[in-house]
């Protein structure tokens, strides 16, 4: 059986890729201690609440681009001869869901908080002899939830735009968003502080709007991506020139009259073919081939091309690259 | 910081605190027509640093929590340990005295941060008062 190609990545992106998997173990492993920092702080506060479940979110993009990727790289087989690039999105869709469910959970237990006017209640601690109030540990915790991740999160956009890689960006992205996290719950924890009830509930439903927005942000990219939306790059919603570039290329050969092209994402990669109408019907399998080769050699992201050529073109098709 | 939303520690500050007491000896007791036990004579002494009178009310744990919610009451003491069944209609003390798993804590309202670190400090550092009264009551 004809499987698609083996590779993923040339030598730049697999680099990229080695960074970024480093990145993203040092991500979980900051996280992880970020989450129980902020645990032993929560007091009553839905707003703190709410900054630690998002904290725990983090985890999930992390956990889901280390599995993912490897996993993307497997070989094509006979059970999975398109190989196992849309492990991707698939997981993608995961971490989008979870994020939705818990930002919209999130909100309507703020929104509660605040129908049902609850008084948060954060006490004293007892640390080194002396009783203070639990609300100034929060404010140390809450910085080192938000600075590391501005940093980390800023390290990892290059590489995801390196790697077209949509759940590395989207963990890059909040990473460099958390400090609205932590400044929305600081300003809750100071909110109490200063005698305001309803600043928590208020700071809670901001977070939680900030994750319900991000969850339907992604899910939505994601069932575009899994319905075979023209590709499209990865830190803007302009349609990849890429295959428009593909059909110049086929048409500038002198052997065809005219081409189209469509094409899809499959996680990091692209699939597609070209359907093209030959100028004379003696062009030999040779050409056909160095044409395809041509194409895929492009672009490294163009991974598995097939060139068609059929006695004319459709003309209704009018939205397909090239006409 | 912290400041009370509803501004309690002001109010029984040279005024009153509305305690509500459930019999529960030796932590409380009303047997003889007054407070007494191991709570009242912390809560007598914590009265004392803020030149506030204590005004009684003794009944059930259930009918003393709902006044707690309503902010018809400020604190509720009778043998409390944190892992009461009302913790979620109250803020609860850090506990004052431990034995094995028992944690014995006074219930205040909930929010009433400044309110609620008093307590915490107060107790914190009448820790060896608490245990010569419950030695004295036992």
């Amino acid at each position: 059986m004809k499987t698609s190609p083996a590779f993923e990545f040339p030598p730049e992106q697999d680099e990229a890729l080695h960074r970024a998997r480093r990145l993203e173990w040092v991500s979980i492993i900051y996280l992880i201690s970020v989450a129980a920092v902020m645990y032993f702080v929560l007091g009553s506060s839905q707003a703190m609440k709410t900054a630690w479940i998002d904290d725990i979110l983090s985890l999930i993009a992390p956990i889901v681009f280390l599995t993912a990727t490897r996993i993307a790289i497997w070989e094509p087989d006979e059970r999975f001869p398109y190989g196992y690039h849309r492990i991707v999105s698939i997981a993608f869709l995961c971490a989008a869901l979870a994020l939705t469910v818990m930002g919209g959970w999130l909100l309507s237990s703020a929104l509660i908080q605040l129908f049902k006017a609850e008084h948060p209640t954060i006490g004293g601690i007892y640390l080194f002899g002396y009783t203070f109030w639990l609300g100034w540990l929060m404010i140390p915790a809450l910085i080192y939830s938000a600075v590391p991740a501005m940093f980390l999160g800023r390290a990892k956009l290059p590489l995801a735009r390196k790697m077209h890689d949509k759940v590395l960006f989207a963990d890059a992205n909040m990473n460099k968003a958390d400090w609205l996290t932590a400044l929305a719950a600081l300003i809750g924890v100071l909110g109490i502080g200063l005698g305001y009830w309803w600043a928590d509930a208020v700071a809670s439903a901001l977070i939680s709007l900030d994750i319900l927005h991000d969850g339907i942000r992604h899910l939505r990219e994601v069932v575009c991506d899994l319905m075979h939306e023209a590709p499209r790059t990865v830190e803007s919603s302009d349609i990849d020139p890429l295959p428009g570039q593909i059909a110049a290329y086929l048409r500038d050969l002198p052997w065809i009259e005219d081409v189209q092209v469509r094409m899809r994402e499959e996680g990091h990669v692209y699939f597609g073919e070209a359907f093209v109408v030959l100028r004379n019907k003696n062009v030999l399998p040779d050409q056909l081939g160095q044409a395809t080769q041509g194409c895929i050699s492009l672009d490294w992201r163009v991974h598995d091309f097939v060139l068609v050529p059929v006695p004319s073109l459709d003309v209704q098709n009018s939205f397909v690259s090239g006409t | 910081m912290p400041y009370d939303p509803e501004g309690t520690l002001y109010r029984v500050q040279r005024g009153v605190i509305r305690a509500g007491i459930s019999i529960n000896p030796p932590w409380t007791d009303f047997s003889n027509g007054k407070a007494e036990g191991v709570e009242p004579q912390l809560l007598n002494k914590f009265a004392k640093q803020f030149n506030a009178r204590i005004e009684w009310t003794v009944d059930s744990e259930s009918n003393l929590f709902r006044g707690l919610k309503h902010r018809q009451l400020d604190v509720i003491i009778g043998g409390i340990t944190n892992s009461t069944p009302w913790s979620k209609q109250a803020a609860l003390t850090r506990p004052y005295l431990t034995f094995g798993s028992e944690e014995h804590v006074i219930a205040v309202s909930q929010g009433e941060n400044r309110w609620l670190l008093e307590f915490d400090r107060f107790l914190q550092s009448h820790g060896m008062d608490a245990m010569r009264y419950f030695e004295e009551e036992k």
